[in-house]
Formats: structure tokens, C-alpha cells, sequence
């Protein structure tokens, strides 16, 4: 559970770089509970940020505490991975495992106590709609449905921070609706964050929003402020008109 | 709980499961042909050293590097990386979910054997020692696979891991048969090789693979991230891998061919009361037949044509009576316990030991010739004509000058014979007749 006191994300200077080319041009954030959408165009760094917060990467330079825990250190980076859900931008799957497995495997290996593994993957399938497919081989699922799978294994231990990149990518408008409530539930008591190409999905679900640009965060507020600031900008709503507005401000 | 979990899920999706029938049916084709009656523990217990590991250790190997890849071919490296549970662990997990069923289907193949000889054979037991020793090796097999296919993700890695793997188990088993022919005098391989474990080996071939399995998991380690004090480990886990190799060198013996004796690793000579034979079974009253006793269901057979294989020398000077067949070798190489007496008794029957050439054979043509001839007599195998290792026979390996002399004596009648033999057999023992003697 997160408190008030500690934020779930706490970033300054927060800089990543992949062979030369810097990702992450020194992210200053901090977020504490609620739903975050990280908005931006291809090549922002949104999924970078995303990997970073997620402890895949480590931070080039700059500070970052995740859910009170530096991750550079291993005994809390451990800690931090206890209390975390991750959905890569692509998930990877073993194709023979079953739905349920699959998700247990991950119950597993997030050191969930043993007698709850199997409710609590029970318990995320369901949540995902997934119930009555439970038994279902992953190599049978759509493209869809695997993206689901994904998202349980993501949630199975009701993490207090959960990273989604891109989770509605592959599901159809009815399974997009259900996983905005899905999200609003679960930004009840964990802070989620999930970047995002659908600023519908934003608009409909977050409760605060991040705009990256060039690796760097030109625009920190909600929905509504961005909507504010469409004046002058294109799109067919007001928050994608402030949103390449903001873009268009932040190339000068 | 979570562990046995984790196994068992990786266990039952793991391309090792495929290989099990693989292995069964390998192993069934290799053993079924050679595991024929009488059952004989020595030969159980030489098959099963000799017919799975070189077929079960490549192919879990190569699985094991299939599996080792998976993660990164599958692209789910990301996601595994964000779990607290260990890496290291979880890859020692993935390792032995996929030697457990090589490992269990050499327990079927072992079982299969044991009870088959188990109804049957006499003497001796099953090795149980040299069971430890193949599972441990194919621990070590799949652990080098499993680091192979970690380091290299590509699809091409786990066929290459299960062919270097045969390769080197064919070079060992190639090296072997040097060793055996003479023509190659290094050691080595047979400190590797897991068919030639032997009781006093077992406990450091065991020290050595668990090091081999050591290394390989150290390795891994290492490997996903490398600091001073990991590497230092490493070296740390080299030490059982070299400490096995210079105590299997020490404690295993050989043959020291410039000095024709029995050593161990420093020369040191080895006691040959350490390798004495079992008491033998003897039974007969004119011919005193003696095996070792895994042969003795056989024993009453064998005086049978020890019998007929006598007669007509009876009374000839050299033949002494009784006549005493004696075999106690514990050779398996033919797998019959009636031929391996009536070969042996023929050298003792034509020669005087101090005419027998080197490991107690026969060297003269004039002897090969009439022991061609007795053996011809009672349907025995005179190896005329055959191609065979002149090593592995108990009679020694005759010319054909000596086959054809042998079959024109078998052509005098009776009496021609007996005549011919009474005139000539105390010679002939002594080594002082050649070819042109004989009729």
C-alpha cells in the first residue's frame, strides 16, 4: 500500500542512455499513487522511462527512489520488485504454457506466500476476463487476449506500483473499456502508470499525465490542464489539441 | 514450496520431456541387442556404463542449451528481470527441470536392466555406484549445455552443443580403444570417460563431474554480471573440476605397457591382490571344469564338451587326470560361458604353459592348428576365416596356414589321428613342431 508520505516515484536529473545516444534527458518526477498516463510521440522515451521505473535498466545518472527504495541497490532494488507489476511494451511468452501457469509462474517468481498463489492468479485472470480460458495454451490466444494475459501476470500480486506499457494495444473497444475500469480500480490503492499512444485511454482513466518529448518531460498536469492548453492546436479533441500544441511549444 | 512449484512447471513444458522416448528407444535399440541370455551382471553393468550416457548426455545437453535461450529468443528477458526472485536461481531451476528427465530415464533404463538380470544372473550385482556416477554426469552435461545456450541464444546453438558433445564422447571412446590396442598411451581420456568408472574411480569421476556441474553453474553466474569477487568464486569452483582430474589420475589404474604392470598416476606399482578373482565354481569328474561363478548355470554344459573336447587326448603324455578347464577371467566379450571355457581349456590342452605367448595364448601354428581341429570337432568356433582382434579371444587368433592344417588333420581318420598325436602331442606341447610336422 502506498502512503502519502512516501512517493511511489520519486526522480531528479533522472538521465539514460543506451550506447551514446541519451533516452532520458534529465526526468525530474514524482508521483504518488493515482493513474499516470506518460503521453508522448515514437522515439520520446516513454518506454525507456517505463524500463527504468521497472528496474530493468539502471539509472545512468541522476536520483530515483521507487516506493521508497533506491533500486541501484540490490537488497532494496529486491524490495522494490516484490511490490511491482510490469507489462512490457512487447511481452515475451512461453507459447506451451497455460493461461493459469503462465500467470502462476510469475506469482511464483514475485515470491508471492505459496498458499496464495493460486487464488491470487485465480483472481487476476478473472479480472482480465480471462476465466474461462484459464486452461487455454498461450500459442492458441489472440493478440488480444495475450495482452490480457500479460496485464494478470502484471497485477497478480496486487502491486503497489504498476508499469504498463501500452496495454491496450490489440484489444477491442468493448476489452478497452473494461481494462480503463480496471485501471481505475487498481489506481484506488497502488500508483499505476501506463504509457500510451490513446489519449482516449488517458482521457478516460488518469487522473494525472506526463508529456515526453526528446527524452524529457514537456508537459506535467492532468487531462483537463492539457485540454486546456489546445488552443491553437490540431486534433479532433481538445486534449489532443493541447497536446500537439505543447509538443509544437516544446520543439520551439 | 515455491521452488518444487517452479520445477514442476518448467519440467513439464521443457523440450527434455521429448527427448525421453528419444532416449528410451535409443537406449532400448543399443541394449536390447547385446542384453541376451545367460544375464550376466558384468555385462548388464558394462552396457548400461556404455550405451546411455553417450546417447542421453549430448541430447540433454543440447536440450538444456535450447531451453538456456528461450527467454531471450522469446524475448521475455524484460519482464523475468523485474521479479525479486534470484536469477541465478531461477536458471538453476530451468537447469535441472531439464536434466531430471535425462536423469529419470536412465533410472527406467537401469531398472529395465536390473530387473531383467536380477531373474537370471547368478553372481555379482548391480553397480549402483556406477549409476550415481552417469547421473551426475548428465547433470554435468546439462549444466554445460544449459551455459552454452545462455551465452548464445541462437537456434543453431543447441544442435552444435549436442554434436561437439557425441564428438567428444566418440573422441574419448576412440582414445579408449587406442589405449586398449596399444597404440596410444595417454591416459586422459579414460578420466572422462564415464563407461570405463570403475569402483576404486567412482568417488573422484563423481568429484570430477560434480566439479564439471560446478563450473558450469559458477560460470553462469559470472556471466550475468562480472565482478572480482564473483570471478574470484570462480576460480573457487575450479578447484573440485582440477582436484577430481589429479585424484582420478592418482586413484584410477592402468596399464603400464613399457613395464607390463599395473600402476596408478605417480607409477607407483598396484598391489594385484587388490584385483583378486572371486573363488571359482568348479564341477566334473574326468574333466574338472572351473569358472567364475556368474558362469555356473552353464557349468554342467561346459563339462559336457570339455568332455568331448578331451577324448582324444586321452592318455597322451601332458594330459594329466583329471583334467582341469580353468577360467575364471571375467571376461564378457562373448557373453557365453561354455565357449569361454572350452577356448581357454584348448590352450591349456595343446601347449605347455611355458610355450604360451603373451596373456597366456597361444603363439605356435603347429598348436593353433590341432587346437583348430578340436575345436572344429565339438562345434566350437575355430575363428578361421574371421577378421576378429586377436585379444579378444581365448584361443588366440590362428593363420589360415593353421586353419587349413587344422582341417586337413580333421580329414585323417581316428586312428590316423590317434597315431599321429601319440608320435608327436609332447612336442607339439613344447612348441618344437611347426606346420610342415604335421600330416
Amino acid at each position: 500500500m502506498v502512503t502519502n508520505t512516501t512517493p511511489s516515484v520519486a526522480a531528479r536529473g533522472l538521465t539514460q542512455r543506451i550506447g551514446r545516444t541519451t533516452i532520458l534527458n534529465g526526468i525530474d518526477l514524482q508521483i504518488s499513487g493515482g493513474v499516470v498516463g506518460l503521453l508522448g510521440p515514437n522515439g520520446a522515451g516513454k518506454t525507456t522511462l517505463l524500463r527504468t521505473l521497472a528496474t530493468v535498466l539502471s539509472p545512468a545518472s541522476g536520483e530515483l527512489q521507487l516506493l521508497g527504495h533506491d533500486p541501484r541497490r540490490s537488497s532494496e532494488r529486491t524490495a522494490i520488485r516484490r511490490r511491482l507489476g510490469y507489462l512490457p511494451q512487447h511481452l515475451g511468452y512461453y507459447p506451451g504454457f497455460t493461461v493459469f501457469e503462465f500467470v502462476e509462474y510469475f506469482a511464483l517468481l514475485k515470491e508471492m506466500p505459496a498458499d496464495e498463489v493460486r487464488p491470487a492468479v485465480a483472481r487476476a485472470i478473472e479480472r482480465v476476463g480471462l476465466a474461462d480460458r484459464a486452461k487455454s495454451k498461450l500459442k492458441t490466444l489472440s493478440g488480444g487476449m495475450l495482452r490480457r494475459v500479460g496485464i494478470a501476470q502484471a497485477i497478480v500480486n496486487d502491486p503497489d506500483l504498476l508499469l504498463l506499457d501500452e496495454p491496450t494495444a490489440g484489444l477491442d473497444p468493448e476489452q478497452r473499456v473494461l481494462f480503463r475500469a480496471l485501471l481505475r480500480d487498481a489506481g484506488q490503492h497502488a500508483t499505476v502508470i501506463i504509457s500510451t499512444h490513446l489519449i482516449e485511454d488517458v482521457a478516460a482513466a488518469c487522473t494525472a499525465m506526463a508529456l515526453l518529448d526528446g527524452g524529457r518531460i514537456v508537459f506535467r498536469g492532468t487531462p483537463d490542464e492539457l485540454s486546456q492548453l489546445g488552443d491553437g492546436g490540431i486534433g479532433d479533441s481538445a486534449l489532443e489539441r493541447g497536446y500537439t500544441r505543447v509538443l509544437t511549444g516544446a520543439r520551439g | 514450496m515455491t521452488t518444487l512449484r517452479l520445477v514442476a512447471i518448467e519440467a513439464r513444458h521443457n523440450a527434455a520431456l521429448l527427448l525421453v522416448p528419444v532416449i528410451l528407444l535409443g537406449a532400448w535399440y543399443l541394449i536390447d541387442a547385446q542384453l541376451w541370455e545367460p544375464y550376466l551382471w558384468s555385462s548388464t553393468n558394462e552396457l548400461l556404463r556404455k550405451s546411455v550416457v553417450p546417447l542421453a548426455g549430448p541430447a540433454i545437453a543440447g536440450a538444456a542449451a535450447w531451453i538456456a535461450g528461450n527467454d531471450r529468443r522469446r524475448a521475455i528477458t524484460d519482464l523475468l528481470s523485474t521479479t525479486p526472485h534470484p536469477t541465478l536461481s531461477r536458471h538453476l531451476t530451468r537447469w535441472f527441470a531439464t536434466a531430471v528427465w535425462a536423469l529419470l530415464a536412465y533410472v527406467v533404463v537401469a531398472v529395465y536392466m536390473f530387473s531383467r538380470t536380477t531373474l537370471h544372473a547368478t553372481w555379482g550385482g548391480p553397480e549402483f555406484w556406477s549409476v550415481a556416477i552417469a547421473e551426475v554426469a548428465l547433470l554435468a552435461f546439462a549444466a554445460w549445455g544449459y551455459l552454452a545456450g545462455y551465452l548464445s541464444a541462437s537456434r543453431f546453438t543447441a544442435p552444435i552443443v549436442a554434436v561437439v558433445a557425441f564428438s567428444g564422447q566418440m573422441f574419448v571412446a576412440n582414445s579408449m580403444a587406442a589405449m586398449g590396442d596399444g597404440t596410444q598411451r595417454s591416459t586422459w581420456p579414460t578420466l572422462l570417460a564415464v563407461s570405463n568408472v570403475t569402483e576404486r574411480s567412482a568417488p573422484w569421476q563423481a568429484l570430477l563431474y560434480a566439479g564439471l556441474t560446478f563450473t558450469a553453474i559458477a560460470a553462469l553466474w559470472l556471466a550475468q554480471r562480472r565482478d572480482l569477487v564473483r570471478g574470484a568464486l570462480l576460480a573457487l569452483a575450479i578447484v573440485p573440476v582440477v582436484g577430481g582430474v589429479v585424484m582420478i589420475w592418482a586413484g584410477v589404474p592402468r596399464w603400464d605397457y613399457a613395464n607390463n604392470r599395473l600402476v596408478d598416476g605417480w607409477g607407483n606399482t598396484i598391489a594385484a591382490e587388490e584385483y583378486t578373482a572371486p573363488e571359482p565354481v568348479c564341477r566334473g569328474d574326468d574333466v574338472v571344469v572351473c569358472v567364475h561363478p556368474q558362469f555356473q548355470p552353464w557349468l554342467d554344459r561346459a563339462v559336457l564338451d570339455a568332455e568331448h573336447l578331451v577324448a582324444p587326448l586321452r592318455g597322451l603324455p601332458g594330459i594329466a587326470s583329471p583334467v582341469e578347464c580353468r577360467n575364471i577371467g571375467f571376461g564378457t566379450g562373448r557373453n557365453d560361458g561354455t565357449r569361454v571355457v572350452v577356448d581357454g581349456c584348448v590352450d591349456q590342452l595343446v601347449a605347455d604353459e611355458s610355450t604360451l605367448g603373451q596373456y597366456g595364448r597361444i603363439e605356435n601354428e603347429a598348436q593353433h592348428a590341432i587346437g583348430v581341429w578340436l575345436l572344429a570337432r565339438i562345434g566350437g568356433h575355430t575363428m578361421c576365416g574371421m577378421s576378429v582382434d586377436p585379444l579378444d579371444l581365448g584361443m588366440g587368433f590362428p593363420s589360415e596356414s593353421a586353419c587349413d592344417a587344422g582341417e586337413r588333420f580333421a580329414v585323417l581318420t581316428e586312428a590316423e589321428q590317434r597315431d599321429w598325436l601319440e608320435t608327436h602331442f609332447a612336442d607339439l606341447r613344447t612348441g618344437r613342431l611347426t606346420l610342415a610336422d604335421l600330416p
